[in-house]
């Protein structure tokens, strides 16, 4: 590509779950959109998650309001791809297994039923069981949404991509934003490695690297990366049909200690994530730590994720399953574990989508909507002031 | 005849498919990986890597050691889950 020069309405940074859809929603706006990414579409945590397409363990309203936008979405766009973005809503189960987390999951569904998601429920042990034979029959049951399942984000992502080309919108890959000029209090430019676009909205949805961008306009976004590892297993016939979770996951204590200092050792969580692909192979999870961007993965997390599936799944043991790749990524963590949504005070035109930490599938087309929403009509349908960078000063 | 020819065995990703999503942008064989899931089987790339980077060299001209490979992460070959749940190394990799 030759240095280019060109103008546009709206530059959107990051071609990932985020950046795509907002692009893709703003377009059917009938906006001029160009999409930049430093590198491919969908290569970081967008790309590299378990595709879980659940509604959010987090009790907050706006967030699970979003979230159901987002389910709803991907049925739509489902039909709209050439790709089959395989969606399947295989339901959601935590395995109960002491008192507190009963307690805990049964407050829950008590709200979750005030905000309108009548369809969540708990199941007592001979249910989860009938539900998940080949699992650990769990002493107090299991909290069960029949309505959350997952999706394959490589199809998905890529898809939204190529259709928003089709519609006439432009993504520019391995693309870096090198500076981003302002005039006025407003943004007027983007300065990337292949040359200048002049736009009047610049929406930054770099996930993880969001800091990076908000440097460029003087203000500080606290986003830090948050590592997951994960397994996936040779492909073996239906053995698990939700996205079953057993052991303690507790994201508030990765926000408190993240809050706190973030020493490695404190933030590091886990909890037995299992479920099956359409292929027929497993994903087994997870472990969190803060390590920088470090996306290698550890001989002690994959021992570590080993030990918990087996401990739910112990036919992965009489079956010799096999583990055949692992990875991990870069969550966008904020310290609260809410997103960092909407526009700068003193910086007209720049707006922030980021912080969707380990549950940007399940919100991503519903964030993409409610900041098109805000660059089209300057308010949104779903109230997100909450959101605001502001909160952190 | 060509464009059948299956270039991921595991996964059973025929030319054909590669070479659609090189003309849709794939520039690398993550990329092509991220695509069409050639490279995410059993042998985890080891023998179709290499035809990636080739035919990536003939539709677009990427000279072959200039490819930039997918990011290798253990195991280098299958490992039984069972095999590694329960032997936690303090210390390793820290």
């Amino acid at each position: 590509m030759a240095q280019m020069t060109e103008e546009t309405e709206i530059v959107v940074i990051g071609a990932g779950i985020t950046g795509i859809t907002a692009a893709y929603y703003l377009l059917k706006e009938g906006k001029d959109v160009v999409v930049i990414e430093k590198n491919e579409v969908a290569s970081e945590a967008s790309g590299a998650n378990a595709g879980f397409a659940c509604r959010p363990s987090l009790l907050n309203p706006t967030l699970l309001e979003i979230s159901k936008v987002a389910l709803q979405e991907y049925q739509h766009l489902g039909q709209e791809l050439k790709y089959d973005i395989e969606y399947e809503t295989c339901g959601f189960l935590v395995l109960l297994e002491d008192r507190d987390s009963l307690k805990e999951w049964t407050h829950q569904v008590e709200e979750r039923h005030k905000l309108g998601l009548g369809e969540v429920g708990i199941l007592d042990p001979e249910e989860v069981h009938g539900l998940e034979p080949h699992v650990v029959r769990p002493e107090f049951g299991g909290y069960y949404d029949p309505l959350s399942g997952h999706i394959n984000p490589l199809h998905l992502v890529p898809g939204l991509a190529e259709r928003l080309t089709e519609l006439g919108g432009k993504v520019y890959e391995r693309t870096e934003v090198l500076e981003i000029k302002t005039k006025n209090q407003r943004v007027e430019s983007v300065i990337t490695n292949k040359g200048q676009i002049k736009a009047n909205y610049i929406i930054n949805a770099c996930g993880a690297y969001a800091g990076s961008i908000g440097r460029m306009v003087g203000i500080g976004i606290p986003v830090k990366p948050h590592r997951h590892h994960m397994l996936v297993t040779e492909a073996l016939p239906p053995l698990v049909h939700c996205v079953v979770e057993g052991g303690a996951y507790r994201q508030a204590e990765v926000a408190s200690a993240s809050a706190a200092g973030e020493s490695k050792a404190a933030a590091r969580t886990g909890a037995a994530i299992i479920n099956q692909q359409k292929k027929g192979n497993l994903l087994l999870g997870i472990t969190g730590d803060f390590a920088g961007f470090n996306k290698l993965t550890t001989f002690d997390d994959i021992c570590t994720i080993s030990e918990m599936a087996i401990k739910y799944v112990p036919l992965l043991k009489d079956l010799h399953v096999s583990i055949i790749r692992t990875w991990a990524n870069h969550y966008p963590s904020t310290t609260d574990y809410l997103p960092i949504l909407g526009a700068v005070g003193g910086i007209e035109g720049f707006v922030i989508a980021t912080g969707l930490n380990d549950y940007g599938l399940e919100v991503g087309a519903g964030i993409g909507k409610v900041v098109s929403e805000l660059v089209c009509f300057g308010k949104t349908t779903i109230p997100i002031e909450s959101f605001n960078l502001s909160r952190f000063h | 005849m060509d464009e059948e020819l299956i270039i991921c065995r595991c996964e059973e990703i025929t030319k054909e498919e590669i070479v659609d999503a090189i003309r849709k942008g794939a520039r690398s064989i993550s990329a092509v990986k991220r695509r069409t899931g050639a490279g995410k089987g059993l042998c985890q790339g080891k023998s179709c890597g290499r035809l990636v980077a080739r035919i990536l060299n003939e539709e677009i001209g990427i000279p072959i050691r200039e490819t930039i490979p997918a990011t290798y992460r253990p195991p280098i070959r299958p490992i039984p889950v069972s095999d590694l749940g329960g032997v936690k190394i303090d210390g390793a990799n820290d």
